[in-house]
């Protein structure tokens, strides 16, 4: 079981706005823990939690305030710049919006080639490549030229999570991946990247405000609130015995599907 | 603002005519005319008449007129009044034309009124305002005398030149409000506002134009300042003895203080409206005024 | 029968143009609701719930190109109605909310005010009448300190609060039927939880039916009476909650609640529904369901099938609802 990221008292403080009075918003206050390698690490979060925040400075995206990452043993805080090219292909990411991933004036093919271009694969290497991509991720080989617009939401993210798995990561950090996807569709994107992890050993790190969904994958879970870790723990010791009432706030959720509680008491019984 | 009176300052040294000339009158034998430029100071290099000028402006002295004598400031601010409510007086006009003609533009799309206002538009924007300004003048000065010829003294005096004012900045404004009309109405609270029963009356003038108008406030505030120009091509057109005429015939007479001072005035001038139009915005939408 | 009938959608469809081609976003649905009754229309993006929805109050935009069917509400058919006797029904009798309130709310007008318009328009209640009135409507959806957000601009809200407005906006001349169109979507689980409960009391209270849009079960399994599912601008399945989720028929209907993930179903696969959801430009023939359903066969691919009674207050649109899935070739 070795430790594939730790993130060590990570803080990230916004400067303000404002031309007479700065308020700085602390978006992330102290965040500690650690992710092993086969890991998928769910990190349960609502609106302004700092979950996207966190995302971006687990991969440098953007630089903490203050404390460290670690990939591996190294340290990422010191890493040089002309390293970085190698290292982002280690750590992809998917964002929530699968319209605003892609660029959309290019087919899905020039967007699937962009990084095995910068990894120096030669022109069949990159058309096998994407071949073996769009057929695991279910997207027909003849639709390789097609527009983004011509793909649904769902296949737009099937297509993205393509393009992350293209440059063989280590780890894949997914911000509400499947929150701009209907239902329906929603449960084959989530055995797709289940299947894609065990086929090719990746760890994930799962950022939703969905706690079933979290429930269901993680095999660890972390609880963020007002840009702090307020709960973090091995996903069935999380589940069972919640030890923050928030976290306890948001598994007694009556609005769960799945929930025990029992529904409101109705006052119109007819029916007709 | 101190830019654009430094560069006329520099480009009144520069061009041909004398004011020394002027005065003593184009025959006048060599002698006079220098002696007259050593009176009036013009025959120094420029940049010691340029930092004598500054230092006098600051103190608010703008300098006497080479050819009348007058200070200069009394003459502009004599003649200030008149130019300032043509340019008022031309806003109102052009807004009185562009928000009916734009409201029922966006309101009633693709139909007569729309294609209408669209071509007065067109035309507005199109024909300059001296020409208008010339025209109004032979069919209702001229030709069926309704109004005066020239003169500034009453308010009748103004109608016309506000008029050409407003046609021609109207028809502008005109566009902006139909644009800006047609986008509030697609907006998502407008669908609110009649799902709660409201007359459409009501939802286009109380929901949609107020929205609507913040864009077009401060549009027409920036061309304010354009209105003052306007208004001083058209007071020699109508013979208003305002501060265009005055800078004018200054120029005519190369009256360097009077176009110096008058320039200066109006670059003042222009520059405290945008301030107050950008004042004025931040009162009127709700949102900035907290923030 | 006896029951009384509140509002009674019979065939709507409803048709639009755009780009030169006909989208056929609502294709003959019916809907019946009771006084009082919690209606939850479920489907996801691109069914015709919120087309739906617009029909009623006829608030629909201006490139519809056919429309046809009956709204009758309390007997008199919406769709027959002169505009100035909708406009009357408008706010008073049936009112709507929306999803996303910072867009539906006048930013430059203040919360009062917009509050107040209905009021002083149905009602004719003075100024000052109005006030009261809000104030206390403003104290019943819970915004703590009604007298300063009166005077508040909609931007000066939270989302949550922004939503309760809207909410007191909708309830000031005490409407029979209320319409929420998703109004808790893309909130945070605790406002969800505060403005659902807000709504069920109103309905308690004030035995206000409310037809609930949306595509979270969860919301419907805890707050709704009667559930009707749409797909593709048809309604496949509508039943009292209970039954729904003890005997869903519809395949659609059965995919959709086992789709869904949860702390149970770990280490196993999410049975999930292949295909993709169809746009109203694209439906495909006959059941529109028929590419994506594990009991197809020739008969759906060629007719559609009508939505018929199968025991009281069940209906469904299949030729084979509740078959076992594997059980036809």
């Amino acid at each position: 079981m070795k430790p594939i990221l730790r993130v060590e008292n990570l803080t990230k403080i916004y400067p303000g706005s404002g031309i007479i009075k700065r308020y700085p918003v602390k978006a992330l206050d102290n965040i500690s823990f650690t992710v092993n390698e086969g890991d998928i690490f769910g990190l349960v979060g609502e609106s302004g939690s700092g979950k996207t925040t966190l995302a971006r400075c687990i991969l440098f995206l953007e630089p903490p305030t203050s404390g460290k990452v670690y990939y591996g043993n190294l340290c990422l805080n010191n890493v040089p710049w002309y390293h970085w090219k190698k290292l982002r292909s280690r750590m992809q990411i998917i964002f929530q919006d699968p319209n605003s991933a892609l660029n959309p004036r290019i087919p899905i093919r020039k967007s699937l080639e962009e990084g095995l271009i910068n990894l120096g694969y030669s022109k069949k290497q990159r058309n096998d490549t994407i071949r073996k991509l769009l057929d695991q991720v279910g997207i027909p080989y003849n639709q390789v030229d097609w527009y983004p617009h011509e793909f649904s939401g769902g296949q737009k993210q099937r297509i993205i999570i393509a393009r992350a798995l293209s440059m063989n990561p280590k780890f894949i950090v997914l911000d509400e991946p499947v929150s701009n996807l209907d239902v329906s569709i929603q449960a084959g994107i989530i055995n797709l990247l289940m299947d894609l992890k065990r086929e090719f050993n990746l760890t994930y790190i799962f950022i939703s405000h969905d706690l079933d969904l979290i429930a269901y994958l993680s095999t660890k879970i972390g609880v963020l609130k007002g840009g702090q870790l307020v709960e973090v723990g091995n996903a069935e010791d999380v589940l069972t015995h919640p030890l923050h009432p928030y976290t306890r706030f948001l598994l007694e959720n009556p609005l769960s599907f799945h929930s025990k509680i029992q529904p409101w008491e109705t006052i119109a019984k007819e029916t007709i | 603002m101190l830019l654009i009176p430094t560069v006329v300052f520099f480009v009144l040294r520069v061009i041909p005519g004398d004011p020394a000339v002027v005065i003593a009158g184009f025959d006048a034998p060599p002698e006079v005319v220098e002696s007259l430029r050593a009176k009036l100071g013009t025959n120094r290099p420029p940049l010691v008449q340029y930092e004598e000028w500054i230092l006098s402006v600051a103190q608010l002295d703008f300098g006497s007129s080479l050819i009348s004598n007058e200070p200069v400031l009394k003459l502009i601010l004599d003649r200030f009044p008149l130019t300032l409510s043509l340019a008022v007086s031309g806003m109102l006009c052009a807004l009185l034309i562009a928000i009916p003609l734009g409201v029922m533009s966006a309101v009633r799309r693709w139909t007569l009124w729309d294609y209408g206002g669209m071509l007065f538009s067109q035309i507005g924007i199109s024909l300059p305002s001296f020409w208008l300004g010339i025209i109004l003048l032979l069919i209702f000065a001229v030709k069926y005398p309704l109004f005066p010829l020239f003169g500034g003294d009453s308010p009748w005096h103004l109608v016309l030149p506000s008029l050409a004012l407003g046609i021609n900045r109207g028809a502008v404004l005109l566009r902006l409000v139909r644009t800006a009309m047609i986008e509030e109405l697609g907006k998502e609270y407008i669908i609110t506002a009649r799902s709660k029963g409201l007359p459409e009356m009501v939802v286009r003038y109380r929901h949609a134009l107020r929205n609507a108008l913040l864009p077009v406030l401060t549009i027409a505030g920036i061309q304010f300042g354009y209105m003052l120009g306007g208004a001083i091509v058209l007071e020699q057109v109508f013979s208003l003895p305002g501060l265009g005429r005055l800078i004018l015939s200054a120029v005519f007479q190369r009256d360097f203080p009077v176009i110096q001072g008058g320039t200066l005035f109006i670059a003042a001038v222009f520059s405290l409206v945008n301030f107050l139009v950008d004042l004025l915005y931040s009162l009127v939408n709700p949102r900035i005024r907290v923030g | 029968m006896g029951t009384e009938v509140l509002l009674e959608i019979k065939d709507l469809a409803v048709e639009f143009t755009a780009h030169q081609r006909k989208i056929p976003a609502v294709r003959g649905i019916d809907l019946t609701i009771l006084p009082g009754q919690f209606h939850a229309l479920v489907g996801e993006s691109g069914a015709g719930k919120t087309v739906t929805s617009l029909s009623i109050l006829r608030l629909l935009p201006s490139n519809v190109s056919s429309l046809r069917g009956s709204i009758k509400f309390n007997d008199h058919d919406l769709l027959q109605l002169s505009e100035d006797v909708m406009r009357n029904l408008r706010g008073r009798e049936i009112s709507m909310i929306f999803q996303e309130p910072a867009k539906y709310l006048n930013p430059s007008l203040k919360a009062g005010f917009q509050a107040m318009e209905g009021i002083r328009y149905h009602m004719g209640y003075s100024e000052k009448a109005a006030r009261e009135r809000v104030y206390e409507l403003f104290e019943k959806v819970g915004l703590s300190d009604p007298e300063l957000a009166m005077d508040r601009y909609p931007h000066e809200f939270s989302v949550g609060m922004k939503q309760r407005v809207m909410i007191a906006m909708a309830i000031s001349c005490n409407p029979s039927l209320l319409i929420a169109d998703e109004p808790t979507t893309s909130l945070d689980v605790g406002v969800q939880r505060q403005i659902i409960h807000l709504l069920l009391d109103l309905q308690r209270s004030s035995k206000m039916a409310i037809l609930y849009i949306t595509h979270d079960l969860g919301i419907v399994r805890y707050a709704a009476d009667v559930i009707s599912i749409m797909y593709a601008g048809k309604i496949i399945e509508s039943a009292p909650k209970d039954v729904l989720f003890t005997t869903p028929l519809h395949p659609y209907t059965r995919l959709l609640l086992a789709s869904i993930p949860s702390r149970e179903k770990r280490g196993t696969r999410l049975q999930g529904i292949p295909g993709t959801v169809p746009n109203p430009e694209d439906i495909p023939p006959g059941c529109a369901f028929h590419t994506r359903c594990p009991l197809a066969q020739q008969k759906c691919k060629e007719n559609e099938p009508p939505l018929v009674r199968i025991e009281a207050g069940h209906r469904c649109a299949c030729f084979f609802p509740g078959k076992e899935f594997g059980s036809l070739p």
